[in-house]
């Protein structure tokens, strides 16, 4: 017994560096199954706080860059504006009453946002008050962020396009063949557009948009480029490579789609009754 | 200063720099997405030599699951903080001076040489850097990946420690 007290004292710390170790392994493995966490994220009252305040001081410095976004959008907006305009004008409106708003657009602000990892996650500002719920996608005037993962009060956190997880259903704007588009790791403006069959046309710079099969993003949002792509001997489907059209490092004000309809839409696809 | 009160005041400090700042760098920049920059694992580094095995353990993990809640990435940083803490023991022992370590002595360049301290930080810092690539990954079928981080990593952590011991000069 005392040999045995002796030698714990003596070698306690082993125990307890693999105890450690292995807390620290089930964190990894249960995180990646997607298993949630939640007081381990940064959309919790703490760090959110601190990236928020972070978060303020530090847009200063890229004021520029927020300036110079924020009037190519109010350009383009006019312009748009300008049409409906003309068309009213000339008494063309029609008040269709089968039209109606599927998504509408939830302004917010990115305060936590990272591009060199693996598996990246942003963090912003708005949360359940202003409307943001799981599973709402992310997108930017030229191209999508992410999909919202985890929310709360103020603070709502979305894993990145530029994650290891993420996939998107895009499509070939030309001929509407579509595919997943994933990231590798590596250059945060590449990606990969996989399970797009040989039979179909792809050239190099053809243009992906979403393809709205999912009750995420609206279909015909810009997405990318396809820079080169190749067919493996055997296999039946092209290995492309994309060009993403945004460029997440400088994404600072962003908008939350929500789709007013997606409950409708989740219903009817995940009934299994006859 | 209380040494208890310096070591919370340089677990902030490094945990804030480490998520504010250098977690923020984006330094190659496009194809070149590697760089990482981890500074935090000084604070493992710099703990007092008569600190207790356990104790050391259990700094490391609270260190790591600190980072890892700001990195998004829980048991990652931790997993290689407490691994850096486990080994740190063994490290000193084979950089042992001769006539071995004083007691009540700080593991700083002030105390033993700025020569020891860069083998002694370089030694810990690739284990740390590595373990914490592996665990990133977690997968084997990225290790020529997992080893180019590791080199770039270590030499830019290496430099931003070394301006950190530079300009701070913690003697103990």
């Amino acid at each position: 017994m005392q040999n045995l007290l002796y030698f714990l004292f003596r070698y306690g710390y082993v125990f307890l560096f693999i105890c450690l170790e292995i807390v620290c392994f089930n964190l990894i493995v249960r995180y990646n199954s997607q298993q949630k966490e939640t007081f381990l994220k940064s959309s919790n009252a703490v760090t959110g706080w601190i990236y928020q305040h972070y978060n303020s001081v530090r847009q200063y410095f890229s004021l520029g860059d927020i300036a110079h976004q924020l009037a190519w959008e109010n350009a383009r907006l006019r312009n748009q504006q300008g049409a409906f305009q003309a068309l009213t004008l000339e008494g063309n409106t029609t008040l269709d009453s089968n039209s109606f708003q599927q998504y509408e657009l939830l302004p917010a602000r990115i305060i936590n946002n990272r591009i060199t990892g693996l598996d990246n996650y942003f963090t912003i500002l708005g949360g359940r008050e202003a409307g943001m719920e799981i599973g709402q996608g992310v997108i930017i005037e030229n191209g999508i962020v992410g999909i919202l993962t985890d929310v709360s009060t103020h603070y709502a956190r979305g894993i990145s396009i530029l994650n290891r997880d993420s996939r998107i259903s895009a499509s070939i704007e030309r001929n509407n063949f579509f595919g997943n588009l994933y990231w590798e790791g590596g250059n945060p403006r590449l990606a990969k557009l996989e399970d797009v069959p040989k039979h179909a046309d792809v050239q190099v710079g053809d243009k992906l948009i979403t393809s709205g099969f999912s009750a995420i993003f609206p279909k015909g949002l810009k997405v990318g480029t396809i820079v080169d792509f190749s067919l493996n001997d055997g296999s039946n489907f092209y290995d492309i490579n994309v060009q993403l059209s945004v460029d997440i490092a400088n994404a600072h004000y962003v908008y939350v789609v929500k789709n007013l309809f997606a409950r409708e839409q989740l219903i009817l696809e995940t009934d299994r009754r006859p | 200063m209380n040494p208890i009160f310096r070591n919370v005041w340089r677990f902030l400090l490094l945990l804030l720099l480490q998520v504010l700042v250098f977690k923020q760098l984006n330094i190659a920049g496009g194809a070149l997405n590697y760089v990482q920059v981890l500074i935090y694992p000084l604070f493992i580094l710099l703990l007092p030599l008569d600190l207790g095995k356990s104790w050391l353990l259990l700094l490391g993990f609270l260190l790591g699951i600190a980072v890892d809640m700001f990195y998004d990435s829980p048991g990652v940083h931790a997993s290689a903080s407490v691994l850096t803490a486990f080994i740190r023991p063994y490290v000193l022992h084979i950089l042992e001076p001769r006539g071995g370590y004083k007691v009540n002595a700080y593991p700083t360049s002030a105390e033993f040489g700025t020569g020891w301290f860069v083998r002694y930080a370089s030694l810990l810092m690739i284990v740390h850097l590595l373990t914490y690539f592996i665990a990133e990954a977690f997968q084997w079928s990225q290790i020529l990946m997992i080893i180019l981080k590791t080199i770039v990593s270590f030499l830019s952590s290496m430099i931003v420690i070394s301006l950190y011991m530079v300009i701070f000069n913690p003697k103990e």
